[in-house]
């Protein structure tokens, strides 16, 4: 019926026919230009078939989509178009909208040129040994980075592929957005957790953070990420049970992007730059999310200034998981004295007010602390108290451990950490008393040149 | 590095468990070669006594770096 309309159309005005799919259609104009590979549809951004747009001058002033009679009569100034036609029907969906193409599209026509170097792998080899050969890989296989992957990575932003983030460090590398995607499509992020893929790197750059120094120091920490807001859940993060194991996609890959950020860009190899002594397991990937299920509980970023209903990243400088379990403690205040003896631990049992730590909470922990009306601002205040010690059993030497705190330090009560340094965050699963300790770096002392950073996600 | 930039001499010091991470950054800041003394690692853990020799045996490598045309 559209084809009648179609020739009416053309007998009055100069018309240009494009179809994605039949070219013999319509018969009564023998046939449209042809548009199988999309070029047209794509360069006028045609979202549904059929899509009229009136062009005058060279210059598009009207369009319209699916059929409705009296906008394509207004458009076209014919006045009884379609009159045996029923007033409106719906167009469909433009195969140049397919899932995928858009980016395809770009890549094809002009819309993303990608400034990389392109390395060619023939048929009789593997992408992924390639890129072992090559250096780009933290010991597990990466996914290569094919254009079209990085087309799409690129396309969860709106941040152009040549803007500049920063310098990677250890050797200084300038690094656009297109180089971390090249990267978050090597860890394999999926591109909705570009924008905190983004965050992350902008965290780790900012001088506070201090990444080059973490990236060459013996301690064994590497970035922590923590992911907060509403983004955790669109992009489906892990922060219940499992939250700081293996075996989700977004906690697994954000994280490693990072990793191999600064291994690839900024030439951060272990053994080389990286002098840790042992490192940790966290320095493939470590990143989840907050539990922020209850409304109750203030999320690690609004505490640390965020706004609320933001999504923010969190990175610490923090070494493996630690075990803080209580397996008898049933008042709140039990519960508290138990993980301050475990945190105590951090660094070295005789060392205060160097190393911070992040105390992730286990829901049954939690569970007693709300049911005694405890919120963050209790529970912080109370661990705060527990975790002094008197000075003398501190000293070098007490306790027959030769490490101990600065005999300078007069004080009779010390402080575990410096003000700031200890993160409390929820996650995890219920089931038991199973909360856990992620220690800080050692060089956290310098509170001047190594911060904990809270960055904004930008979506 | 920054220092002998800005006209004012001066003497870097590293541990010899740093000293490929030390090349490597001179190299990054565009003074590849730059000079700096070396002492034995560690420094964190060699109380009193151990960092004074390792001043000590310092003293006359600063001094050579800091008086001599590089």
């Amino acid at each position: 019926m559209v084809g009648d309309v179609l020739a009416e159309m053309a007998a009055s005005v100069d018309l240009t026919i494009y179809s994605q799919d039949d070219i013999t259609f319509p018969e009564q104009t023998s046939g449209a230009q042809d548009d199988a590979s999309l070029e047209q549809s794509w360069r006028y951004r045609i979202e549904s078939v059929p899509t009229i747009i009136k062009i005058v001058n060279g210059r598009e002033v009207d369009r319209t989509d699916g059929w409705v009679r009296d906008e394509w009569r207004k458009l076209t100034e014919l006045n009884a178009l379609g009159e045996a036609l029923p007033p409106h029907r719906p167009g469909c969906g433009s195969m140049s909208q397919y899932p995928g193409m858009p980016e395809k599209l770009a890549l094809r026509y002009g819309d993303i040129m990608l400034a990389a170097r392109e390395i060619e792998v023939t048929d009789d080899q593997d992408a992924i040994e390639v890129s072992y050969d090559r250096g780009w890989s933290d010991g597990l296989p990466i996914v290569p980075p094919t254009d079209l992957r990085i087309a799409r990575m690129l396309a969860a932003t709106s941040r152009k592929p040549d803007e500049i983030i920063g310098d990677i460090p250890p050797n200084l590398i300038s690094c656009s957005i297109e180089k971390v995607a090249i990267n978050a499509v090597m860890a394999g992020c999926r591109p909705e957790y570009f924008p905190v893929v983004l965050a992350t790197v902008e965290a780790a750059l900012k001088p506070e953070f201090s990444m080059h120094g973490l990236l060459a120091t013996l301690w064994y920490s590497g970035p922590v990420v923590i992911v907060n807001g509403p983004i955790t859940k669109q992009i489906g993060m892990n922060s219940g049970g499992n939250a700081l194991g293996q075996g989700n996609r977004a906690n697994a890959t954000i994280g490693r992007a990072l990793q191999l950020l600064i291994r690839n860009v900024g030439g951060g190899i272990p053994g080389e730059i990286d002098r840790s002594v042992l490192g940790n397991p966290g320095k493939y990937t470590f990143c989840f999310a907050e539990d922020e299920t209850d409304p109750d509980w203030q999320p690690l970023n609004i505490t640390r200034g965020a706004r609320p209903g933001s999504s923010s990243v969190t990175l610490f400088h923090g070494d493996g998981v630690q075990a803080a379990h209580t397996r008898d403690s049933r008042t709140p205040e039990e519960v508290c004295q138990s993980l301050a003896a475990s945190l105590w631990s951090v660094g070295n049992p005789k060392v205060a007010m160097q190393n911070g730590a992040i105390l992730v909470l286990c829901p049954d922990h939690y569970e007693i602390f709300k049911q005694a009306g405890w919120g963050r601002a209790q529970i912080e205040a109370q661990l705060h108290q527990a975790l002094k010690r008197p000075r003398e059993d501190l000293l070098a030497g007490a306790g027959g451990i030769a490490e101990g705190i600065d005999p300078n330090i007069t004080e009779s009560m010390i402080d575990k950490f410096n003000p700031g340094y200890l993160l409390v965050v929820r996650a995890g699963g219920k089931g038991g008393a199973m909360s856990a300790i992620i220690g800080g770096w050692s060089a956290q002392r310098r509170k001047k040149e190594v911060q904990i950073v809270t960055q904004e996600i930008i979506q | 590095m920054a220092a002998e930039r800005l006209g004012v001499p001066a003497a870097g010091i590293m541990t010899s468990q740093f000293v490929s991470a030390a090349e490597l950054m001179a190299r990054v800041l565009g003074a590849e070669g730059f000079p700096f003394v070396v002492i034995e690692h560690p420094i964190s853990s060699a109380g009193s006594d151990g960092l004074e020799q390792r001043a000590r045996t310092a003293i006359d490598d600063c001094a050579r770096l800091l008086i001599q045309s590089q």
